[in-house]
């Protein structure tokens, strides 16, 4: 079935269609879901909403734009609701520095060790670095989508990249030295 | 030389290849709770459908017990019919077979009277009663068809030719009469029977008395019953030749006895069709749930709510059989419920609110923080379908009657929408909940009282109490309710 055919059969709740496409798009869903999710549980928890929606709302997706990134809206939509009632209680500094740099070296470092990193910031920051850094979000439409100004936007972004600095900075020193001493 | 990139740029690159499965069992739980939607959706449909096929099946059988009860009642008191002559009154024994002999020379032919008997309608009153008895006026109305045949010729050794010819005569009787009883004197033939005398009179008058007392005993048992028997034995001896005039000799006093009560039938029977009403209402409604759990959110249930009265309109049809009924019709509800936000924290989660696209909790946040009495006010308009079963409680002759219903509505949401003012600022739509299910069904229970203002037209108050059984999406701990006053009048059709 190309598609089409499943976007088709899912409209129809055929639950054959509905499998085909979770097994196409899971992948790359549960990826994005990670990005934004505290751990793995919860990124499971947030594909499995995006799904339901999906399947429940497919009938509304009118073909304008690609189907993989309205599918991924939607996962990114979930995690926002998800973590947006923490967003709001944590106090926000407004404070705006200059570029976070890091070197090939610093940065080479096993994929699921990034990945905690992001997911161990809190949830405003991974959220603005998510939406603007992986997701090519402007600062506009993060406002919108969060609730929040642009400069606060802003400022959540680079305390952020800041954190990561400092965590990715930390460990590759202490992974350089690991794998020189082996 | 070192290669430096901005960190989120060496971010993103890195993880272009992050490449990861969930687990299994995160398509098992997508599936069931998919098939849970698809279930939800199916009972949607399927209980209201079962409830109507249900609510018709019993207005049917209902119906046709009834039918069958008038048919009873008609075919049983054919001992209380009369004949033509307007003197006639009730609980005088005719007999529904009437054998004759006509006799020509030596044979004799036997002819069999049987006689459809309807009763069209009925109705007792009380007129007076003392300590031994008590006195009604009843009146009945039959239609009466006589059909005669032949069934066989024998020989007898003697008959008397007179007899055959007046006895043949009242078989022309084709239809019927009406007669008041008890209470009523005959005016016609006010002769009371006192006695074999007045027995013996009566069979001069018709000529042949000279039957065989045989006759006599075979025909009684057929037609009489055992109640009125007694109170009528006399009277049937004679019958077999004429039994109109039979009934006049009745004496008065008998038929006021209580055994004349028995029977009379204590439902009065009243061949009609189903009593069809359409009515207009309005009221007031009010919306909370029974448990005091928030209906918008979980986060606000220990804030304080208030249940602004909202409208109830709309127009249903009724049908009643007697006591039974059911009725169906369409309908608009308002919903309100309003909860006093906390000024420190106005709304803890906005998980079930969708904010309009031009609003944020910021905002919002900013917007109140320096008012008074800040209220969210939920607002649920309904488009309703109810299906309701009516029992009369009380339904007589007299002008107010009562009655209880109960049912299923399905609710097509109309209007969902969120509401935030305080003193300061006036009322400011925010957005919707996101956990509002687009169809409802909600149990009806309710009372009706209504008063006959004419015999057409009734004003009416029905209160009524509906539990929403499927308010919400997703799992919710409020047990949405309302209770409103359906007041209105109508008509009959």
């Amino acid at each position: 079935m190309n598609l089409d055919q499943l976007i088709k059969g899912c409209i129809k709740q055929n639950r054959q269609a509905q499998e085909q496409l979770y097994q196409v798009y899971k992948n790359v869903l549960f990826a994005q879901s990670l990005k934004y999710c505290q751990n793995r549980d919860e990124a499971e928890d947030n594909l499995h909403d995006a799904f339901i929606e999906i399947f429940t709302n497919i009938k509304n997706y009118k073909g304008k734009g690609s189907f993989e990134g309205w599918m991924k809206r939607i996962t990114i939509n979930k995690a926002i609701n998800r973590y947006k009632k923490s967003y709001f209680l944590t106090p926000i500094i407004e404070d705006h520095q200059q570029e976070e740099i890091v070197t090939d070296k610093e940065i080479d470092l096993p994929l699921d060790v990034i990945l905690s990193f992001i997911q161990d910031l809190p949830n405003q920051y991974r959220l603005v670095f998510n939406l603007y850094e992986l997701d090519d979000y402007s600062h506009q439409e993060i406002a919108s989508l969060l609730g929040i100004s642009e400069s606060t936007s802003k400022s959540n972004l680079h305390r952020a990249k800041h954190l990561l600095k400092e965590k990715i900075k930390s460990k590759s020193t202490f992974y350089n030295q690991t794998k020189n001493g082996k | 030389m070192e290669n430096k990139s901005e960190i989120g740029k060496a971010i993103k690159d890195k993880l272009t290849h992050l490449d990861e499965a969930p687990r299994d069992f995160v398509w098992s739980k997508i599936e069931k709770d998919l098939n849970k939607k698809r279930r939800r959706r199916f009972l949607i449909w399927f209980i209201p459908s079962v409830l109507l096929i249900g609510l018709l099946s019993t207005v049917a059988i209902v119906n046709d017990k009834d039918q069958n009860e008038i048919n009873e009642t008609a075919k049983a008191p054919t001992h209380l019919l009369q004949d033509k002559d307007k003197t006639k009154k009730q609980n005088v024994e005719q007999p529904k077979k009437t054998e004759i002999k006509k006799s020509n020379s030596n044979d004799t032919i036997l002819i069999r009277k049987s006689k459809d008997v309807k009763l069209i309608k009925q109705s007792s009153k009380l007129v007076s009663s003392t300590n031994e008895y008590e006195e009604y006026e009843v009146t009945k109305k039959y239609k009466i068809t006589i059909r005669k045949e032949k069934v066989h010729i024998k020989e007898t050794p003697k008959t008397n030719p007179t007899k055959t010819n007046k006895t043949s005569k009242p078989l022309a009787v084709k239809k019927t009469s009406y007669g008041k009883t008890t209470s009523a004197k005959p005016k016609s033939k006010p002769k009371p029977v006192k006695g074999k005398k007045s027995l013996s009179q009566t069979s001069k008058k018709k000529t042949e008395t000279n039957l065989p007392k045989k006759t006599a005993a075979t025909t009684t048992p057929e037609t009489i019953e055992p109640k009125v028997a007694e109170t009528t034995i006399p009277v049937k001896t004679e019958e077999k030749k004429d039994s109109i005039a039979s009934v006049d000799s009745i004496p008065v006093k008998k038929r006021r006895t209580p055994k004349i009560q028995e029977t009379v039938p204590e439902k009065i029977v009243v061949n009609n069709p189903p009593e069809r009403r359409v009515h207009v209402y309005y009221g007031p409604a009010i919306f909370s749930s029974l448990n005091n759990q928030s209906l918008i959110d979980p986060s606000l249930s220990k804030q304080p709510t208030s249940k602004p009265v909202s409208a109830f309109y709309g127009v249903y049809i009724k049908i009643m059989y007697r006591k039974t009924g059911f009725r169906v019709g369409f309908s608009h509800l308002n919903l309100k419920t309003s909860t006093l936000l906390d000024q420190n924290e106005l709304i803890p989660s906005y998980s079930n609110i969708e904010l309009k696209s031009d609003l944020s909790p910021a905002i919002i946040e900013s917007t109140f923080a320096n008012s008074n009495n800040t209220e969210l006010t939920q607002t649920l308009s309904y488009y309703e379908l109810p299906i309701e079963f009516n029992y009369a409680i009380k339904k007589d002759k007299s002008r107010f009657n009562i009655e209880a219903f109960g049912g299923l509505s399905t609710m097509l949401l109309q209007t969902n929408n969120l509401e935030m003012r305080s003193d300061e600022i006036a009322s400011r739509s925010i957005g919707t909940s996101r956990n509002i299910s687009k169809i409802n069904i909600a149990s009806n229970v309710g009372l009706g009282f209504s008063y006959e203002l004419t015999k057409k037209i009734q004003i009416e108050i029905n209160p009524l109490f509906k539990y929403y059984m499927n308010t919400f999406k997703d799992d919710n701990d409020a047990k949405p309710y309302s209770l409103s006053l359906q007041s209105g009048f109508s008509y009959k059709f």
